[in-house]
């Protein structure tokens, strides 16, 4: 089996150790690696219920074959660990030229364990791993770090993923950034890595693994490169899809009380994004569409502000969610975001969390320190600023928002729009039924990533695997089924640590993922056998989670996603017949009705040697 | 009507509301066998259209320069998806 070294790097920081380990190749050719890979280690080495902040915890990263050449959209990695936020099962993504690299230093998996006595970082190169005093740069900020690691080690081509004052901190919401170009946003990884004295990882490497047929592999990675281009060139980046979304009534508005916002959707959204920002396209390495955006703005006092625009998760919830029409004010919040390394999507649900309740009388504008409004900068910023150093009113989020509704009170449950503790990323389970169903499933919290059915209201679906239309997107019987299709393309996409964006809007399809695979490892799979290895993943990230305590209490919907619109693009509709569309759902996936892999299914699946783990 | 010379057309998604005559199944028919589909679209509603898509025939993708066969089915999907 070719595209992979077979090789895990297991570092350990208790004792500034490391050594490398052969990978089983049975379950590379059953789960092709990325988050199902790092999912099954995880379930392998990390004991049920621990507490995810301490050194049992272990942080995972782990690559596909997509790395193994230049094929679009291979700089991607996954990380798996135990959350902070859930307490069980987290994978998150992140892009950059890492992914690569780590797989040109003679690595599919890393696997980081412990914990150092003082801030250190690694720098992998090729065959040697050094552990290098972190003690000067603990406290910089994510682009500082990069900045300083690069000019330390002397090549300004060593990337080095690392994190922020937010993950030293140990904020639930610290993502781990990627040079400051890319980040592993949701869940908290960055706080794991903070737990552990792990500042940043650099890696550098130079080898070539063995591939079934090199020069057919790099032919069809150069021929999908430039029709990938050809097809998403000129394309305006994820702020596209604002105004559309909007029109469905799948932006979250008001923090999910609002039906409707026209106006501020065109202000925020392409094309005044692109004009008012002076946006230029930001792409990874050898990615041919380029949706991030980088951004040069003369701000109101004079500075100017030089670096990666907000996407469109931002724009909905420091934008929409909050009323912010200022895209200015959202600019300079995400930037100090990036800086700090916190994820924007539950910052911007905390900050809509926090004036909500001071609307409802739970908090005092005393206990804020401010009276919070809507559609105003100051609350945004000084907001953003406690939530990211967990000061004053942001103390009430070190545990989450969960964390913040023990502390408030339990009549501000209402309010918190969140799954197994994690918030609502922007698009609204209202306007695309099989997305409730997704989030409330996920196992991760709720989660756009992993299973994506808002696309399916914007038309996109997958011809070549047995799909003849998108599902109706407010269609009940159809909702289980939504999850579970788009659950299963985006687990691949995630398997194979690939950017979504090459299918979703540069139009590569599975069918021809399956051909890089052939190229790549002589895999010859067909679509279905693809996205099996979805269903595996799936499973053993479900399996995580089950023997974390958790079943169909935690797969739930926050009650404000009950409540219908009166207008827009979603008016009268709401998922009231959840448990039905769950139960829809458990039935595709082979799981019990309380949301249990049942053996059989885990036989099916090839996953019998996870079947003692049921009892 | 369906005939010689027939291919069926479905556009999705935000382009969907650009799709001429539909049949009880949803598709356009329209005469298509020895056109390109580039040849097709650019005399349909979604000639102007600054929305990239994606172009299927039969449910496999094919370039615009594919030259359609009598009773194929084009599937036009828009590559509209970020966030």
């Amino acid at each position: 089996m070719y595209g992979y070294w077979k090789t895990i790097l297991r570092i350990n920081l208790t004792d500034h150790t490391y050594s490398t380990e052969t990978l089983d190749e049975k379950y590379l050719k059953l789960l092709l690696g990325g988050a199902a890979l790092g999912a099954k280690i995880l379930l392998d080495e990390v004991k049920p219920k621990i507490d995810p902040l301490s050194p049992e915890n272990k942080i995972i990263f782990s690559l596909g074959f997509m790395q193994s050449v230049n094929f679009p959209g291979n700089a991607k990695w996954t990380v798996v660990t135990k959350g902070p936020l859930t307490g069980s099962f987290l994978d998150s993504a992140g892009t950059g030229a890492w992914a690569p690299q780590l797989k040109k230093a003679g690595y599919d998996v890393l696997v980081v364990e412990g914990k150092s006595e003082y801030p250190v970082y690694i720098f992998i190169n090729d065959d040697k791993v050094e552990f290098r005093d972190a003690s000067s740069i603990w406290g910089k900020d994510t682009i500082e770090t990069s900045k300083i690691i690069k000019e330390e080690l002397g090549d300004k081509r060593i990337n080095a993923i690392n994190i922020g004052p937010a993950g030293e901190n140990l904020n639930p919401i610290a993502c781990i950034s990627c040079d400051g170009h890319s980040f592993a946003g949701r869940g908290g990884a960055g706080a794991i890595m903070g737990s552990k004295n792990l500042k940043a990882i650099a890696v550098w490497g130079t080898k070539q693994v063995p591939v079934a047929d090199l020069e057919g592999s790099q032919e069809l990675a150069k021929e999908l490169f430039i029709r990938l281009h050809e097809t998403a060139k000129g394309g305006g980046g994820t702020p596209d899809v604002m105004v559309p979304l909007e029109e469905l009534g799948d932006v979250p508005i008001k923090y999910w009380r609002g039906d409707v916002w026209h106006h501020g959707a065109k202000m925020i959204g392409t094309p005044r994004y692109t004009e008012l920002l002076n946006v230029k396209p930001l792409p990874c390495q050898n990615c041919p569409v380029g949706c991030h955006r980088h951004i040069n703005l003369k701000l109101k006092d004079g500075s100017i502000l030089d670096g990666n625009g907000p996407e469109y998760e931002t724009l909905g919830m420091l934008g929409a969610s909050l009323l912010l029409d200022d895209l200015e004010a959202i600019a300079v919040a995400n930037d100090r975001a990036n800086r700090s390394g916190i994820d924007t999507v539950s910052l911007g649900s905390y900050i809509g969390f926090v004036v909500e309740c001071y609307e409802a009388g739970f908090l005092s504008a005393e206990e804020i320190g401010m009276v919070p409004r809507w559609n105003d900068e100051e609350t945004l910023l000084y907001l953003e600023d406690k939530i990211s150093r967990l000061e004053g009113i942001g103390s009430l989020f070190r545990k989450g928002i969960r964390g913040a509704v023990e502390i408030i009170g339990q009549e501000s449950a209402g309010i918190a729009v969140e799954v197994k503790n994690l918030d609502l990323p922007a698009h609204d389970p209202r306007a695309v039924y099989g997305l409730a169903v997704n989030y409330a499933t996920s196992p991760r919290g709720a989660c756009h990533e992993r299973g994506n059915p808002q696309a399916s209201a914007l038309g996109l679906f997958y011809p070549d695997c047995d799909m003849d239309s998108p599902p109706e997107r407010f269609d009940e019987d159809s909702a289980g089924y939504c999850a579970y299709v788009y659950q299963n393309t985006s687990m691949l996409f995630n398997n194979l640590t690939m950017c979504k964006f090459m299918v979703n809007n540069g139009g590569l399809t599975v069918t021809e993922i399956g051909k890089e695979l052939k190229v790549s490892t002589g895999l010859d799979y067909t679509n279905r056998d693809l996205l099996k290895t979805s269903e595996r993943g799936i499973a053993l990230q479900r399996l995580i989670n089950v023997r974390d305590g958790m079943s169909r209490k935690d797969d739930t919907l926050p009650p404000k996603m009950l409540q219908a619109a009166v207008i827009g693009g979603r008016a009268g509709k709401s998922p009231a017949a959840f448990d039905k569309m769950l139960d829809d759902y458990y039935k595709l996936r082979g799981w019990d009705e309380n949301g249990i892999p049942t053996a059989k299914t885990l036989e099916d699946l090839g996953l019998e040697d996870y079947i003692p783990m049921l009892t | 009507m369906w005939g010689e010379n027939m291919v069926k057309v479905k556009f999705f998604g935000v382009l969907s509301a650009k799709m001429p005559e539909k049949d009880n199944e949803g598709y356009w028919i329209t005469e298509g066998m020895g056109k390109t589909v580039r040849e097709l679209l650019d005399s349909s509603p979604i000639k102007d259209t600054n929305i990239k898509y994606n172009i299927f025939v039969n449910n496999e993708r094919r370039d615009p320069s594919c030259v359609l066969e009598e009773g194929d089915i084009l599937t036009v999907i828009p590559l509209l998806a970020g966030g």
